[in-house]
């Protein structure tokens, strides 16, 4: 009797031929053998873009409304990331009427007395766009416009070339697919791009009702009686075409990796369908839908790197108690997101490395407009906006130390980009290849 | 007065001259063949280097499977659920398979397809790539076709849909 292959024995079995393939050398499409020359100190990195445009005043130096409006209220509203008591006074950020009510700590010790905080670094950019690419890239480049691919190569693309590590091994998952978001996840470099890109969801569009509409009633296909043949016939038709274009297109994605990737999909439509999703235990915006579907992204392929972007808090151009609630509730995320690696995910537990950077930071001085509670709203353009933090945490990283003061400013946020290749033994060929900032190092080379 | 305006022979003249040009311009063309088998021309796969934007692609896949217009609201939402899935070579087969679970569309068996496979390799290279093909493709794809039991219509169509020359126009 002849036995029936599922998609899971399918996926196991390409799966299990991939890994062994993946034991003997081979040749990258750079021509070389594959030997990375820098040494892999994690085995998974995750890089949270936090989380719109954050002011240090709110964030790491803990001072609520006593920087911004006047009021004489200090506190610490990211306790999950920093260590520090909260506000006790005109609480607006929580859950409930007008927020009175604080969400409650995830995690037991802060991030902070876990790790490490840079706690004055320099953005390269008072922008999103230009505060991403250099989180992505390690560098500005001023002749990149709106909604057009980074010039220079991503981390996706450098740990993809020169790390060997494979598609589903390198995850964007992005807030949505605004500006450029959708086009961060590999350059238009003629040595690097599409082929090296990471993969991408925007889950709040792609898992939506919308994207349900046209994605979730997928049919299955038997792996070896009809998607293999569909795919030999197509194979054989690009040939044709190929013969007189160049067509492409792909992320280099393998068929198992796509089977793969189809089926995560699929499992997040019936997981959306039957509220089964792990949600943090407040999902209430944009940003925490974005982590909850960024921890199944982390639970179903255990990538080696993953970035994830928040964005919330740029509700601060117009309602300063909406970003205290949204940065709020971008702390909450990350404390989702730690608690989450070390108590679901045995795979990735106690072998994560957690980097936090804003893409940039905000204005010292407020404009004009007011919010509900009379409070001044902030955009981001000025000096202040130039300084941002980092914080690190995971077993290589130095548990309680600070680096950095206003007076003593250490980093640059394009040091983020760096030390995940440094962590996943990349660094030397990212430094060779000379596409990042003046300056920019890894952050472990700054202990 | 004029003469020329009174003269009435010279009227009786341009008329005459009018009948004859009406007489001989209405004349039916003649039909001239040179014994030569009539060809219809397509584009080839040649000229096509243009990339169909996502919204393109859809509208046009959907016309071809569906033989009717996707609303422009739904088309638009499409290219959105598009722009945030990475890989576009996956959310293209997404939808493309969640299109073949759609009852409303109409395909023939593969007993219908083999009765005549030929005409159904035609059709499908004009529906698709609007092109005939070639006679190595025909010969390809129609020994494909026998030789695969597992090959239906309308997984033909899926790898048409989903290969490279489709992408472009």
């Amino acid at each position: 009797m002849k036995k029936i292959t599922t998609r899971r024995d399918f996926i196991k079995k390409t799966g299990l031929a991939a890994a062994g393939v993946s034991f003997a050398p081979y040749i990258l499409p750079t021509g070389r053998l594959f030997a990375p020359t820098g040494n892999r100190s994690s085995e998974h990195v995750v890089m949270v873009a936090f989380a719109g445009g954050v002011r240090q005043q709110e964030s790491v130096l803990k001072r609520y409304l006593d920087d911004s409006q006047g009021e004489p209220y200090p506190g610490n509203i990211m306790y999950n990331m920093f260590s520090g008591a909260p506000p006790e006074n005109k609480i607006v950020y929580g859950t409930g009427t007008g927020g009175m009510n604080p969400i409650p700590a995830i995690l037991s010790e802060s991030l902070e007395s876990q790790g490490t905080v840079f706690k004055e670094v320099t953005a390269l950019s008072a922008g999103h766009y230009g505060g991403l690419n250099s989180l992505v890239q390690g560098s500005t480049t001023t002749t990149q416009g709106l909604k057009q691919r980074p010039i220079n190569p991503t981390i996706f693309e450098y740990l993809r070339r020169h790390g060997g590590y494979s598609a589903t091994d390198v995850w964007f998952v992005g807030n949505g697919i605004g500006n450029s978001t959708p086009l961060l996840n590999h350059s238009a470099h003629p040595d690097y791009g599409s082929d090296y890109a990471g993969n991408f969801f925007a889950p709040t569009v792609t898992f939506s009702e919308i994207g349900a509409q046209f994605m979730a009633d997928a049919k299955i296909y038997h792996p070896e009686n009809e998607l293999a043949p569909m795919y030999k016939l197509q194979t054989f038709l690009d040939l044709q075409f190929q013969a007189l274009t160049s067509a492409g297109g792909s992320l280099g994605n393998t068929i198992a990796e796509k089977e793969n990737i189809k089926a995560f999909m699929e499992a997040m439509y019936a997981k959306v369908a039957a509220g089964t999703l792990d949600l943090p235990p407040v999902t209430d915006n944009g940003d925490l839908y974005t982590m909850a579907f960024a921890v199944e992204v982390l639970k179903w392929f255990k990538p080696a790197f993953m970035m994830v972007n928040l964005s919330a808090v740029d509700s601060c151009h117009a309602d300063f108690s909406n970003y205290l609630a949204a940065l709020h509730r971008a702390d909450h995320a990350v404390g989702h997101l730690w608690n989450q690696i070390q108590t679901d995910i045995p795979e990735m537990a106690g072998q994560t490395t957690l980097l936090c950077t804003p893409e940039c930071g905000r204005n010292l001085t407020p404009n004009n407009i007011l919010d509900q509670n009379d409070w001044l709203a902030f955009d981001h353009s000025d000096a202040n906006a130039l300084r941002v933090w980092t914080l690190m945490a995971g077993p290589s990283v130095p548990a309680g130390l600070s680096i950095g003061s206003e007076a003593n400013p250490i980093g640059l946020v394009s040091d983020t980009m760096m030390t995940v290749a440094d962590l996943l033994g990349v660094k030397p060929e990212v430094q060779s290849a000379g596409m990042t900032a003046t300056g920019t190092m890894s952050l472990l080379d700054q202990l | 007065m004029s003469m020329l305006v009174s003269n009435p022979f010279r009227f009786v003249l341009a008329g005459v001259l009018c009948w004859l040009l009406l007489l001989t311009g209405c004349r039916p063309e003649p039909e001239v063949t040179f014994d030569v088998q009539g060809l219809e021309v397509t584009p080839g796969f040649a000229v096509k280097d243009r990339l169909k934007t996502n919204e393109q692609w859809v509208a046009i896949v959907h016309v071809n499977l569906f033989q009717t217009a996707m609303p422009a609201n739904e088309l638009y939402n499409a290219a959105r659920v598009f722009e945030s899935i990475g890989d576009q070579s996956i959310a293209r087969e997404v939808l493309l398979s969640n299109f073949f679970n759609q009852p409303d569309l109409d395909l023939m068996t593969r007993d219908e397809m083999l009765d005549d496979v030929e005409g159904f390799i035609d059709e499908t290279y004009l529906r698709f790539y609007t092109r005939f093909p070639t006679q190595a493709e025909r010969t390809y794809v129609r020994e494909f076709i026998l030789n695969n039991p597992g090959m239906t219509p309308e997984l033909v169509y899926m790898s048409f849909a989903l290969s490279d020359e489709y992408r472009y126009y």
